[in-house]
């Protein structure tokens, strides 16, 4: 049997495992809570797991072996910047968040501070970040199916597609846990499979890193062959902001059975991601540029030539397929982030609710279900002919939700006096000054390329929402914001 | 201002955080200049400082701050 066969058979039983998934959930959506949280019904393994596989996606396991390979001991760098990041979720976030009974991050801004405008603003740079991240997921994932059944690039982006706007548009975050549950454990079979034959090859872990230091001096050490300290450090600030306010993330914590499941799955988590990061990144990288180095010609393909080389069909097939589940459990998240900020936030909470018009549970079900059906088919067109502008932006999409939500979110969870105004003030500035570092940083401007554009905005961010938080009249007044955000116990003078 | 314990724990939890970057970048420069190379699980001890005991003290620090709300400790 050909590579290509033996890759369709294993796509074909994964996929179809995916549609019966989907529609096993479809029987449990009652209402709109059940379809964007999933009842709120999950457990701390389910967590762990869910949240694992949502953001491992493709490019951590592609981009991520390649970069590791060009740029050595700095792809380890998520390691420090994610775990802080996790913290911030575990000791200031998870619990309130959890207990206020949202939906997505925009309802927190929208009822932290009173604000339907600044619920409808955060909601549509969710939706657009979103749905740019989508673009970039549907094409990766594109490339994998390419590879695995030999069908053209558009084909295999329509069929991935097809699959999971179905089975998200069905179940909601109930399937997209459990099919995430199911990307997991395919993505960890994948990944593991290669090591018995990687590992004779390379002589071990402690060789592989040994020769691949002598070939590039300098791999194993933290800022590797080429980074400065300052990019390092820019790099890590950015990941702990990026996944603090990780969107995928931190909508699965609204999910939680309870409080004590949103914090318990976040060290489990981590343990996991670190592992993930150490082999799937480091120890891969590390033996594709001892390896195969010579026969790459575009970094994103060394995993490729790692399996073309080292792996029997079998086993490459389920490493491909592997990816495609790695692909496919974030895209289906972003799917469902992107639907809930139109459906959710912009349609029912900024829409039809401020006006007084009264929809019923079944009509906000069929809206979500619409709504996950026309962002996907946007993203999926948009996929088609994406100009190589769009494609760097994307890259930055994490950064630009993080410096709008960041400052607003940290200090308004724990400050209880801070202002509508500050807190949109700071949310909007974050935002802007993000994406012109962005954009400096794409015209090559010597100063802007020396930090991440994360980093400039986050700053101005927190420094606009002290300022005008200072000249403004606090939200903390309000007895309901009280009451969500600040109960006695909880707050110290 | 009024802040919650939280932010009080988190500060000193990061100047901790800082101390230790410092201390294992200061190690870092020390071991890489001389050329050193003490290997523990295959990465220079430098990198194993900076990139996985850092991580894995805050990882244990979060089982700790588990472990104290299963108690009824915090929160």
């Amino acid at each position: 049997m050909q590579f290509s066969t033996i890759g369709l058979v294993v796509l074909l039983g994964y996929m179809l495992l995916m549609v019966i998934v989907g529609w096993a959930s479809s029987k449990y959506q009652k209402d709109s809570t059940d379809f964007w949280v999933g009842g709120r019904r999950f457990g701390t393994v389910v967590m762990t797991m869910a949240i694992v596989a949502s953001i491992m996606h493709g490019g951590s396991i592609i981009s991520g072996i390649a970069f590791a390979a060009q740029f050595g001991g700095v792809a380890i760098l998520p390691y420090i910047g994610f775990t802080l990041g996790m913290i911030v979720i575990l000791v200031v976030f998870a619990k309130k968040l959890r207990e206020m009974n949202a939906i997505t991050l925009p309802d927190y801004m929208g009822k932290r501070f009173k604000s339907t405008f600044l619920q409808g603003f955060t909601a549509a740079v969710v939706a657009i970040s979103s749905i740019l991240y989508l673009i970039a997921q549907i094409r990766g994932m594109g490339f994998v199916l390419e590879g695995l059944l030999g069908l053209s690039f558009e084909l295999s982006m329509i069929i991935g597609t097809v699959i999971f706007i179905a089975y998200v548009a069905a179940g909601g975050l109930l399937a997209v846990v459990w099919t995430n549950i199911i990307q997991f454990v395919f993505m960890w079979i994948g990944l593991l499979i290669l090591m018995p034959k990687l590992w004779a090859a390379t002589g071990g872990w402690t060789n592989v890193f040994v020769q691949v230091d002598k070939i590039v001096p300098g791999w194993t050490s933290p800022t590797g062959p080429s980074w400065t300290w300052i990019f390092l450090l820019s790099w890590i600030l950015n990941w702990f902001v990026a996944y603090a306010t990780r969107i995928e993330l931190i909508t699965k914590v609204f999910a939680a059975k309870d409080s004590k499941s949103a914090r318990f799955c976040l060290p489990w988590t981590i343990l996991i991601v670190m592992a993930f990061l150490l082999y799937g990144n480091m120890y891969l990288g590390a033996a594709a540029r001892v390896l195969v180095w010579d026969k790459v010609t575009v970094p994103d393909q060394a995993f490729a030539v790692l399996i073309g080389n080292y792996a029997t069909p079998l086993m490459a097939a389920f490493a491909m397929v592997g990816i495609a589940a790695a692909a496919m459990s974030t895209t289906d998240s972003l799917l469902l982030m992107s639907g809930a900020s139109v459906a959710h936030d912009l349609l029912r909470k900024c829409y039809f609710e401020p006006r007084g018009i009264v929809k019923d549970e079944k009509f906000y079900l069929k809206a979500s279900r619409i709504t996950i059906v026309v962002v996907g088919a946007i993203a999926l067109v948009a996929a088609f002919n994406t100009p190589a502008m769009l494609l760097q932006i994307v890259s930055y999409a994490v950064a630009l939700i993080g410096a709008t939500f960041f400052a607003p979110m940290v200090v308004g969870l724990t400050v209880k006096r801070v202002s509508k105004i500050s807190a949109a003030a700071a949310s909007f500035t974050g935002f802007i000054v993000t994406a012109i570092h962005v954009i400096l940083s794409m015209q090559k401007v010597a100063w802007a390329g020396k930090l991440h554009p994360s980093v400039s905005g986050v700053a101005v961010s927190f420094i606009v929402l002290f300022l005008v938080n200072a000249f403004t009249r606090p939200a903390h007044e309000d007895e309901e914001v009280n009451s969500i955000f600040f109960k006695k116990s909880n707050v110290t003078v | 201002m009024l802040l919650l314990p939280e932010i009080t724990r988190l500060l000193a939890l990061l100047k901790l955080c800082y101390c230790g970057t410092l201390i294992a970048l200061y190690i870092n420069e020390i071991i890489w200049e001389r050329g050193i190379s003490m290997r523990i699980i295959g990465l220079p001890i430098s990198s194993f400082i900076y990139e996985i005991v850092v991580p894995a003290l805050l990882v244990v620090y979060m089982f700790f701050y588990c472990h104290q709300v299963k108690k009824g400790k915090i929160e």
